[in-house]
This record gives C-alpha cells, sequence and structure tokens, in this order.
C-alpha cells in the first residue's frame, strides 16, 4: 500500500497516459543534432577568429561564404602594415569580379567604415561581414538579356 | 557636368519650403543642402527626382539605412523594380548597373549611390 500510494503521489498524469512517455523519448530522438551543420558552422567560426573577421548576416551557401571571406583576406593580408592598403573601391572591384567569373553575372560590392544600404537579392546571393575596421556588403541580382538596344 | 549640378543645386532650393520641422537653435534661415553629381548615367529628369527624394529622406529619417529604404523604395515604385541605394560618409563600391539607371551624388556630407539592377 505504501509503495502504491508514493507513485500515484509522484506522477499521477503518468500512470493514467503509459505512452506519454515514448512521446518524450521520440521528442529526444528529434533533438539530436545533425552533426554537418555545427560542423561548416565550427569551421567557418575558426575562419572567422584566424582571419579577424566577423560574418554579419548572409544568405549564402557556406563554400560561398567562405570564399568571400579567404579572398577579401587575400586582398589586405594581415601582418602586413607597411604596404599600403588598397582603396575601397579597388576592394569591391576585386571582389565583385571574382563572384562574376565563379558564380555568374552580377554581383555587386560595397565597402567602407561607414554606410548604410537596403537592397534586393536573388536567394542565396548575400553577404555582410566585417573586417578589420571595414564593412563588406556582398550581393547578387539577376541579369536579364537585353533584346534591344536602349534607346539614346 | 557643372550646369547639371547647378540644376540640382536649384531643385534642392525647391525642396526647402517642405522643411517646416522646428530647430532646437533658432536660425533665420536654413541653408539648403550642397548637391554636388559625382558621377550618373541618367537622364538629367531622373537625377533630379533622385536628388529631391533624397533630400526629403534625410529630413525625415535620421538612420542611414531608413534614408538608402526611403530612396529605393521610392525608385521601385516610380520606375520599376530593381532598384538599390547605399547611403554614407565612408564608402568605395563597385557594381554592375543597368544603362541609363545609375547616379551617384553628395548631399552635403553624405553620398548617395542608386542604381538599377536585374
Amino acid at each position: 500500500m505504501l509503495s502504491i500510494t508514493m507513485e500515484e503521489q509522484q506522477e499521477p498524469t503518468k500512470l493514467i497516459h503509459g505512452s506519454k512517455e515514448k512521446h518524450n523519448k521520440a521528442m529526444h530522438m528529434h533533438t539530436t543534432p545533425n552533426p554537418n551543420p555545427s560542423q561548416t558552422i565550427m569551421r567557418l567560426a575558426s575562419l572567422a577568429i584566424s582571419s579577424n573577421v566577423r560574418l554579419k548576416s548572409s544568405d549564402m551557401p557556406s563554400h560561398m561564404q567562405e570564399h568571400a571571406l579567404r579572398h577579401t583576406r587575400s586582398l589586405f593580408p594581415l601582418h602586413h602594415p607597411p604596404s599600403p592598403k588598397p582603396s575601397n573601391t579597388l576592394i569591391a572591384r576585386a571582389l565583385k569580379k571574382e563572384f562574376d567569373s565563379k558564380y555568374g553575372l552580377a554581383w555587386h560590392c560595397v565597402i567602407g567604415k561607414s554606410f548604410g544600404s537596403f537592397v534586393s537579392h536573388t536567394g542565396g546571393g548575400f553577404i555582410y561581414f566585417s573586417i578589420d575596421s571595414l564593412s563588406v556588403l556582398l550581393f547578387k541580382t539577376e541579369v536579364h538579356l537585353v533584346t534591344q538596344p536602349p534607346p539614346t | 557636368m557643372s550646369e547639371e549640378a547647378k540644376k540640382n543645386f536649384a531643385g534642392a532650393l525647391t525642396a526647402r519650403p517642405n522643411s517646416d520641422e522646428p530647430k532646437p537653435a533658432p536660425v533665420p534661415a536654413v541653408p539648403p543642402k550642397k548637391v554636388i553629381i559625382k558621377s550618373a548615367d541618367m537622364i538629367p529628369d531622373m537625377q533630379k527626382e533622385a536628388v529631391d527624394i533624397a533630400v526629403a529622406a534625410f529630413e525625415k529619417y535620421n538612420v542611414e539605412k531608413d534614408v538608402a529604404e526611403q530612396i529605393k523604395k521610392e525608385f521601385d515604385k516610380r520606375h520599376g523594380p530593381t532598384w538599390h541605394c547605399i547611403v554614407g560618409r565612408n564608402f568605395g563600391s563597385y557594381v554592375t548597373h543597368e544603362t541609363n539607371h545609375f547616379v551617384y551624388f553628395y548631399l552635403d556630407q553624405k553620398a548617395v549611390l542608386l542604381f538599377k539592377s536585374g
């Protein structure tokens, strides 16, 4: 009689609904994380730390994100303070043309210390990150074939 | 080019009556914003329109992102999608734009880049 009383006091609802326990187990299974996304995040995070970059926002496959971060870093590498830093426009040009050639037209790039923006981009073609003290915006738009030359 | 700049300056003057905001320090007359067209591949009427919309946006908003949003959406509405706008004091850019749909100008210390693509 004592054991019965204890059970009732501890978990009265479970006694009535035995299946609830199974449901909890199923939920637990669902919460098990997929190893791939975490590995991707870890790799991007380690890249960010070693390159002194910070990803702010993106809608882009991870391999393209990595490409953008690495390529931008290569344009003005760390540990080379004596060499003059290229202008923002030249960096923007280089990054835009790199992505134009690798991932198709048309990409646009904005780099600077102080700017705001409002743009539209194609799905999977947007990244906004900072590198050293600069912010970098890189995005893609669709290109439509011009069937007739525009009026002059 | 200088003539176009003058035209746009005159355009800025006409926008002055719209600024009825009370100033913290009373000033007899609010000087019009200085407009400099740095680079343009755009018909003059559309350039003037861009400047006028930008002047109004700067009076209405303080955050650069909001100014850019206002300008871009207004041009999407008036001239069809898709426009992009960048506003700020310090930035370099390299973009691809449709023919006759690009303008880059200064309003006092702020630069405005507006172009159509996509």
